[in-house]
Order: structure tokens, then sequence, then C-alpha cells
């Protein structure tokens, strides 16, 4: 059988395409690309695609070891039963919010109401640990999968600009590592609930220019060892609650126009290693308490005229404050 | 950086090699005077505009080397000398290089690498190499022909086609290539005189990577059974239609692509598979099970010999 040796499929553009489904068992096939299959319905992933009486127990995973799943521009498409359980990363862009809701997923235990036609496959609990949500459709709604899925470390949202807060189901996602958040055009603040993110060791929130500033929970996001800030047209000053997050290394700051003043909180920060600061054009100072931050490595200052200005190298009238910082890049 | 005309001098001179010379713009004509030169190679030279054409006074060159010199435009344009002992020229990366010259004389060339350079066609001189073995043109996205004489080089093992994005069919006669190891891609023609896929059919050594582009145009789904691609030794293949998509498309290419699929089975060793721009409504007959002659998802449909239809 050719499709036993597969490891990785890309199916593109099949216009006249329903379904997926009656398919062989793809024996080593680790990452499946479905684009714009503008007509695709439904993926199934057991061999028996429906049920007939006396058969469900043939049905066998088509995917036994599939651990990548990317869908592109497939706005009409399921998945039946649901995903194989032994997915880790799954990407969706352009595709049905449907895919999202707790049945395209197994679950163990299963839920009490499971509707009869799913199939009668059994399998392990999903062990899904990135996801990333792409340009979804009516992403307004309440994304409850991920409460489910409280193994995820790495999230992705983009470009979901019918978003206005993230959803609450994010909430349980205690083992969340990574959080991007990008280009939400809508998203007008980050949830007060962002504390409880425990595990959360990167923080990026690009491109959401009607953010802000960060919730007074972020205090508790002690394993934050990245916060990267770009586009928060509105922030006028760094939120004083960045002083207790003590874990915290690398510090980006990028097109924040409005940004004004770093506080002297600062200082608190003894794990900093990195301060990046790219295009703050209304920042005029670094603040003083930047000279008890002995584990600062890093300084980098670029298109922020003010900055550039008074810590020039040598010559700057405050270059002084920053002298003792190894690796300072100004320009 | 200007190199002294005095480097002419150097008469035992075997191997001149430069290498991120950036500043380099060309070599002094004197470099013909090198006449035990060997090996010249000059890489990532990326100011490298000219290659003088005293190069071609330098008889026993056996390498010549100018890989990824962006600047260079042209290659030794007035060129009438033999380099009777040339093995291989690698241009490799010159991705401004636009023309060869137009008579060149190197009968023991075995490896012409022009892999991701600007040319259009290929000279006739290079299709008089008999000795030729390899020819890389792997991602000359300008590359627009196939000169019909390449099937002469019957000694050919490589000629590696694959992201020649503009390369529309193929010359007939492709099945004397039988030494061919590895292609790479194969574009489906729309001509009487353009090569049709069922040429593959005893090309059996082609290996590795293989991409089919135009699948639109093979009309004859039996000739996809000819090409006998689950023979070969390739472990990733690419199986295009077009990437234009028009509205307009007759029934008959979906019953059409739907059995060309069903003919184009990759071999068993096969690791990497990507089809893009099947019509059929249906997939083909080596993914699903055959035995599965019922319905899925209340749709039916029923396993033809050949063309399964759809109901």
């Amino acid at each position: 059988m050719s499709v036993l040796s597969l490891t990785k499929m890309t199916l593109e553009e099949f216009h006249n395409l329903k379904y997926i489904c009656g398919l062989l068992v793809f024996a080593s096939l680790k990452s499946l690309d479905l684009l714009r299959m503008a007509n695709l319905e439904e993926l199934w992933t057991t061999t028996s695609g429906f049920e007939i009486q006396g058969e469900e127990s043939e049905a066998q995973q088509c995917f036994p070891v599939l651990s990548e799943v990317r869908i592109t521009c497939c706005p009409k498409l399921n998945v039946k039963p649901y995903f194989p359980p032994s997915l880790l990363s799954l990407s969706f862009e352009e595709s049905n919010e449907q895919l999202l809701s707790p049945c395209s997923f197994s679950l163990l235990p299963r839920p009490a109401n499971e509707s009869s036609s799913s199939c009668n496959v059994q399998s392990a609990a999903p062990c899904l640990r990135e996801l990333q949500l792409r340009n979804m459709m009516g992403s307004s709604s309440s994304w409850e999968l991920l409460q489910n899925h409280t193994e995820l470390e790495i999230l992705h949202i983009q470009c979901c600009n019918d978003l206005k807060q993230l959803p609450d189901s994010i909430r349980n996602l205690t083992s969340l590592r990574v959080l991007w958040l990008t280009e939400c055009k809508r998203l007008c603040m980050l949830p007060e609930w962002l504390g409880e993110l425990r595990s959360l060791q990167s923080l990026y929130v690009f491109m959401t220019p009607l953010i802000d500033s960060l919730p007074q929970s972020a205090k508790r996001l002690t394993s934050l060892v990245s916060l990267q800030i770009c586009r928060w047209d509105k922030m006028k000053e760094l939120p004083d609650v960045i002083q207790h997050l003590t874990s915290l290394q690398v510090l980006n700051l990028a097109l924040c126009p409005a940004l004004t003043v770093l506080p002297e909180c600062i200082g608190e920060l003894s794990a900093l290693r990195r301060l990046q600061i790219q295009h703050c054009h209304a920042l005029q100072c670094l603040p003083q308490s930047l000279q008890r931050l002995t584990a600062l490595h890093e300084l980098h200052i670029s298109s922020s005229p003010g900055l550039a200005r008074r810590y020039n190298q040598g010559v700057g009238p405050d270059w002084q404050l920053v002298s003792h910082i190894p690796d300072v890049r100004i320009n | 950086m200007t190199l002294p005309e005095s480097i002419g001098k150097l008469k035992k001179l075997q191997t001149l090699e430069f290498n991120y010379i950036t500043d380099l713009e060309t070599l002094p004509q004197s470099i013909g005077n090198c006449q035990d030169l060997q090996s010249l190679q000059l890489n990532y030279c990326e100011k490298l505009r000219k290659i003088p054409s005293s190069v071609g006074r330098l008889r026993k060159l056996r390498v010549l080397h100018i890989i990824g010199c962006s600047s260079l435009q042209q290659l030794l344009l007035e060129f009438n000398g033999e380099l009777s002992n040339l093995m291989t020229v690698n241009l490799h990366g010159c991705c401004g290089l636009q023309d060869l010259p137009t008579t060149l004389s190197c009968p023991k060339l075995r490896t012409l690498d022009l892999s991701e350079t600007k040319v259009t066609v290929l000279p006739q001189w290079v299709i008089s190499i008999c000795t030729l073995e390899c020819l890389y043109l792997q991602n000359c996205e300008e590359l627009l022909d196939l000169p019909k004489g390449i099937i002469n080089l019957k000694n050919l093992e490589v000629l590696n086609l694959v992201g020649c994005s503009k390369l529309q069919c193929m010359p007939s006669g492709l099945r004397q290539l039988t030494r061919l190891r590895n292609l790479g891609s194969f574009a489906v023609g729309c001509g009487g005189d353009d090569a049709r896929i069922s040429e593959l059919e005893n090309l059996d050594m082609i290996s590795g990577h293989m991409e089919i582009t135009n699948l639109k145009y093979l009309k004859d789904p039996s000739e996809a059974e000819k090409a006998m691609l689950k023979r070969k030794n390739i472990w990733s293949l690419d199986l295009s239609w077009s990437s234009s998509q028009t509205k307009e498309e007759l029934v008959s290419d979906v019953e059409q692509d739907q059995c060309v699929l069903n003919a184009l089975e990759p071999p068993s060793k096969i690791m990497f598979l990507k089809i893009c721009g099947y019509r059929g409504p249906i997939l083909p007959s080596w993914m699903v099970k055959q035995n599965d002659s019922s319905c899925c998802a209340g749709i039916l449909f029923k396993q033809a010999s050949l063309c399964p239809f759809f109901l």
C-alpha cells in the first residue's frame, strides 16, 4: 500500500471534493495539510465513516500517529467523528468554527450526552500541545474546545478581527507556556483572569491597538520570562504591575506611540537581561532604577529619537545611566 | 580589490580560489597566461561582474566554479577556444546570469550546474556535449523551453528541473534518456510535439523528489498508467493540475481527473505527497478501502474497474 509509508500529505484545491471518507489506514502519517478545499464538508478519521449495524467495532483510526494538522480556507469542513487523539499541533485558518467545538475532539471520559452517530473507536485522551487560530470566521463565540485542552502549551490567536475579548475558555489552560495574540484589532483589553495562567513563560501581544494595559492579576505571572508588546497605540505608561514579574528576562516594547514613561519600578525586575525599545517616539527618558538591574546585558533602542539623543553612546547627556550595560545599541 | 596583471606570471599555478571576496569585480586578462591552472573557483563574490575571455585559453582547466556571484550577468560571451579538459562548470546561484556564451567548446564536460540562474534557454552547444552526465537546472524560473536535442544526451543521469515554473512542456523522446536517475519535474505539455507522460514508463531509475505539473492537459488516463510511477524510487511526489482554476470546467474533466489520479499511484516508499488542483469528486482508489463499495455520509458511489462513477 503506497499510503503506508506516507509521513506528510498535502491536499490542496480539490474544488469538487465534499467528503474524505472510507480511507485506508495511513499508518505513518505525521502531518496532514488540507488547503483551500472550498466544498469539503467532512473529514472522516476512522476507516468506517458511517454506522452500519454490527460494524462499529471494526472502525479503525485512519491516522494512528498523526501529530500535526493544518486546515486553511476550508469553510465548510467538519471532522468526524473527531480529530485523532495523537494530535500535538493543530492550525486553523479561515475555516469553519465548528471545528473548534468539543465534539471535534474525543475525550475520555466521554460526555454522557454523546451523540449516537459517533463511532465507537476507543481512544486515549487527546494531548494537543499547540493550537494556532488565524482569521477564524465568527470568532466572537466562546471557542469551547479550549476549556477541555488544559494540556495546551502554545496558543496563537492571529487576525481574529471580531474578537473583542478573550474567551473565558482560555482561563483553564493552566499548562499554557506561550500565548501569542496578534493583529486582533478589536481586542480591547486583556482579561482580569490572565494571572491564572500560572505556567505562562512568554506573552506576545502584537498589533492590538485598543489594548492599553495589563490586568492587576498579571502580578501572579511569576513564570513569565518574556513579555513583548507591539502596537498598543493608547498605552501612555507601562503599568506598575510589571514590577511583580520577577522572572522576566526579556522586555520588548515596540510601536507604542503614546508611551511617555517607563516606571521606576522597572528596577524590581532583577532577572531582566534584555530591554528592547523600538519606535516609541514619545518616550523621552529611561528610569533611574535601570542602574540597579545588574542582570541587564542588552539594551537596544531604535527609532526612538528622544531616547537616542539622551543616551547615545559616550556622547548623550545621560549616557552614564546605561553605560554599565555590556551591550548597548542605539540607532 | 583588484588582482595585479602580474598574476599571469604564475606559470605553475594549478588552483585559484576566491571565496567571499565581496569587492572583487573581475579578473585581469592575464589570467589566461596561467597555463597550468586546473581549478578556478570564485564563490560568493557578490560584485563579480565579468569573467575575462582569456579564461578560454586555459587548456588544462578542469573545474570552473562561479557560485553565488549575484552580479554576474554574462559568462564568456565572446569565446572561441576549446576548453578541452573542462569537466565541471558550476554557476549555481548566480541569480543575475542571463546569457551563456553562444558558442563554447568543452567536449569532456560532465557536469553543468545552472541552477538558480536567470537563463531562459539552453544554447545549442550544451546539447552537443555527448559526455554530459549531470545538468542541474533547478529553480531556473525564467527557463522557457528545453531544446529538442536534449534527448541526444544519452549519458545524462541528472536533469534536475525542480522549480522551473515557466517550463510548460518536455521534448518528446525523453524516454531515450534511460540513464536518468533524477528528473525532478515533468510538465505535461498540450502540444502534439510534447513528450507524453507515458515516456516515463521505462525511466525506472528516476528517484528522489518528483513534480508533475499541468496535469490538466492530460487527456488520456491510460498514459498516466503507463508512466508507472509505482515502479520508481520516488519518495516525494507533487502532483499539480494547475494553479489557476477557472469556473467553466467541463464535467468530462472531472471524470478524467479521477481516472488520471487513480493511475498515478505513487510507489510504496513514498513519504511526502502533495496533490493540488484535482477536480474529481472522490479520492483516488489507492487512498480508500477498495471493498468500501457502499456509502459515505449518505452519498453513494460504486467502484467500476478503472473509473468509479459518481452517482
